[in-house]
């Protein structure tokens, strides 16, 4: 059984919220079962200015809200506009690397999680709008672009740097790296306790 | 409350004044200049007229926060505007405002019926009305109230097409003319004594006035010509040649009728501890606040009224400059508790005295300059949008901080709100001296601002002024939160379907969130 079949309830919570927040939302589950919502997400300064109004499809794991897997952010506009590449945070799928799972704030266990989620999404958009905007002055000036504010390093370094952060992450707890995995069976042999 | 882009746009596309009413007509009969509704807009060729009392603000100085000297002030407004209304009727001008002691008229007859030599009537009447102004403020009126300093007179003309509509709303009346003349006669007054006018107005003058004009500057690309006290009294042959009969004691005697009915002691005049009730006041109760005054004129409008080739262009825009006016006031009134008091064509004077208080003092500044900088937001990003193709608005701001002394004066109905203070004429010159997209601020505003990203944006300017070039709130913002992302001080939370963003976040978790991205495995 899928875990909106389990929690009802949850999902609705999940399609209300996205409602609010994304314009022309639509949810559903796709052919394998994946449920997602989708709709424009518009990034907005203090005082309301839209930066950037970015179509976003986001998925649920199946094992979601359990197991420290939270849900996938996919983006579906921009992809004539935006650089896809490691610094930029955005896969060759154009899903975003908005943290490291473990590290989220975000806690996916309550039923408002998902407005957790738009608050990091909306401050990952913000700064993703200020790094493509140097990707293209780098082709003039040919500086390159730094990522504005703290990130962690790719790969497992980066994971390390988030455990390190965390303070402690248990043997059986779920891997930080949000691979669903015991962190004993997963990035603690390679990083270390 | 503050200024939001959101919200702003949500306003104007709710009103954008598309399906507001029109009805543009030429100016033929005196009942339609007195009686305008809001959607009648009449064109006419008239001459228009500026008269001014050019050290008014050295009287308003002289006051000072001495109250009875402050009630002689007001009372010689009330005289000199009551005055003022029967010299227009008497010589049959039309009174489009009287802005303090700032009075703004039209010669409209004889009506323009396509003969060109009819102009020549028209300026022929507004000079020998601006020479009775003059006779009257020095002869009459200085002698007859002389608790206060002598009234200089300046009178600027000059000629051509404009569009008169009534902007007042609830049955008063409240007019504004649009075109490049009435700005034109603003531009041109002279100091004391002086009647300046256009060369096109100088053309048609009869030979015994031509005489008297010299030719002066010239203003926005028109020649000018300028009298220099021009008086019945002192030139009587010239009030016979022209046939007018001036009747000095019959003005004295009005005006000593005048100040007589209005009793200093029947002037209350009060400090504002609340927001002013405009609707309240009185040339008996008066307020005088602590606040900072502020001038926005619309910067290209009057280009695009003169260009307008057909009644269609000309309904376009007055339906504009209501959505603009209508926008202004709610980012005046209800983003920041600020008050809008006078209109002046398409320039608007208002305070903010909130909150009240000394220790307000710098909050005041500071809201007032975001007034300034919400105004800006708003033309560049909300109403620019919907101006289709005229996109060349944009708005000049002035504001200083001091003292400021608010009445009405005038029959009910007809109440215009009035307000002077040294630093209300402060603004006023530097909203004159700032070009598009600028705020000016005096150097008292600039000291109180506390937000550095803020005080980085002002730049000094001529005097004791600073100024600021472009500076809307979504330029702010990015700057604000460019610099926030990179010190990982930003962070953003969802309350009510609504995102918040702010550029002080703490650095445990708790409501804001920001993203600490990875690059993945």
């Amino acid at each position: 059984m899928h875990w909106y079949e389990r929690q009802p309830e949850r999902w609705r919570a999940e399609q209300r919220i996205a409602s609010q927040l994304l314009d022309g939302s639509c949810n559903g589950i796709d052919a394998d079962g994946v449920a997602f919502v989708e709709g424009v997400f518009h990034v907005r300064s203090g005082h309301g200015h839209v930066y950037e109004s970015v179509t976003i499809r986001i998925e649920y794991p199946h094992s979601f809200p359990d197991r420290g897997q939270p849900p996938r952010v996919v983006l579906l506009s921009h992809r004539d506009r935006w650089e896809v590449c490691a610094d930029a945070h955005i896969y060759s799928d154009w899903s975003l690397c908005l943290f490291v799972p473990g590290e989220t704030p975000v806690d996916f266990s309550r039923a408002d999680s998902l407005t957790g989620l738009f608050a990091v999404l909306h401050t990952f958009l913000f700064k993703e709008h200020l790094f493509q905007r140097a990707l293209k002055r780098q082709l003039v000036t040919g500086v390159v672009p730094e990522w504005p504010g703290e990130s962690r390093s790719h790969g497992r370094t980066g994971v390390a740097e988030a455990v390190r952060e965390i303070g402690k992450v248990g043997r059986n707890e779920p891997c930080p790296c949000g691979s669903g995995r015991k962190f004993k069976v997963c990035c603690m042999r390679l990083i270390g306790r | 409350m503050a200024w939001d882009e959101q919200r702003s746009k949500d306003r104007v596309q709710e009103n954008d004044f598309g399906d507001f009413e029109v009805d543009v007509r030429d100016l033929r009969r005196t009942m339609d200049f007195r009686n305008l509704a809001t959607k009648d807009v009449r064109r006419a060729e008239a001459v228009h007229l500026y008269v001014d009392v050019p050290n008014f603000h050295r009287a308003v100085e002289d006051a000072g926060n001495d109250k009875q000297k402050q009630r002689k002030l007001v009372r010689a407004a009330s005289v000199l505007r009551k005055v003022q209304g029967d010299l227009l009727e008497h010589d049959d001008i039309g009174d489009i405002q009287r802005q303090t002691v700032r009075l703004h008229a039209l010669a409209f007859k004889p009506y323009d019926t396509d003969d060109a030599s009819l102009e020549a009537d028209r300026v022929r009447s507004a000079v020998i009305h601006a020479i009775t102004h003059n006779t009257y403020i020095v002869d009459v009126f200085n002698d007859v109230l002389d608790d206060v300093r002598d009234f200089g007179c300046a009178v600027g003309l000059a000629s051509g097409t404009s569009y008169i509509a009534n902007i007042g709303r609830h049955g008063n009346r409240e007019l504004i003319s649009l075109g490049s003349c009435a700005n034109l006669a603003a531009k041109i007054l002279g100091g004391k004594g002086t009647i300046t006018i256009t060369d096109g107005m100088f053309d048609v003058l009869p030979d015994c006035l031509k005489g008297r004009f010299k030719k002066e500057a010239v203003v926005a690309g028109v020649q000018t010509y300028r009298a220099t006290g021009l008086r019945w009294s002192q030139q009587p042959e010239l009030a016979e040649e022209l046939g007018v009969t001036w009747d000095e004691d019959k003005w004295r005697k009005k005006t000593e009728t005048y100040r007589d009915d209005l009793p200093l002691d029947s002037i209350e005049i009060s400090d504002a501890t609340v927001k002013i009730d405009v609707e309240t006041l009185t040339e008996c109760n008066c307020k005088r606040t602590a606040a900072v005054a502020f001038f926005a004129d619309l910067d290209g409008f009057t280009r695009y009224v003169q260009e307008a080739e057909d009644d269609d262009q000309v309904v376009s825009l007055i339906r504009q400059f209501h959505m603009i006016r209508a926008e202004f006031h709610t980012v005046v009134g209800a983003d920041y508790e600020g008050l809008v008091l006078q209109h002046r064509g398409d320039c608007i004077l208002g305070i903010l005295h909130l909150p009240p208080g000394a220790d307000s003092h710098s909050k005041r500044c500071e809201k007032a300059v975001d007034i300034a900088i919400g105004l800006q937001s708003s033309m560049e990003h909300v109403l620019n949008e919907h101006l289709t193709d005229r996109k060349d608005i944009h708005v000049a701001i002035g504001l200083a901080v001091g003292k400021a002394f608010v009445t009405r004066l005038g029959k009910k109905g007809r109440r215009v709100t009035i307000c002077f203070g040294p630093e209300v004429s402060e603004a006023e010159g530097l909203q004159v001296s700032s070009t598009a997209r600028q705020i000016r601020v005096s150097s008292e505003v600039y000291d109180q601002l506390s937000d550095e990203d803020v005080k980085e944006e002002f730049k000094k300017a001529g005097g004791a002024a600073y100024v600021a070039t472009g500076l809307t709130f979504p330029k702010l913002d990015e700057k604000k939160e460019e610099e926030a992302a990179r010190a990982g001080l930003l962070g953003a939370s969802v309350e009510q379907g609504r995102v918040t963003v702010t550029t002080n976040a703490p650095t445990t978790p708790g409501t804001w969130y920001n993203s600490t991205p990875w690059g993945g495995n």
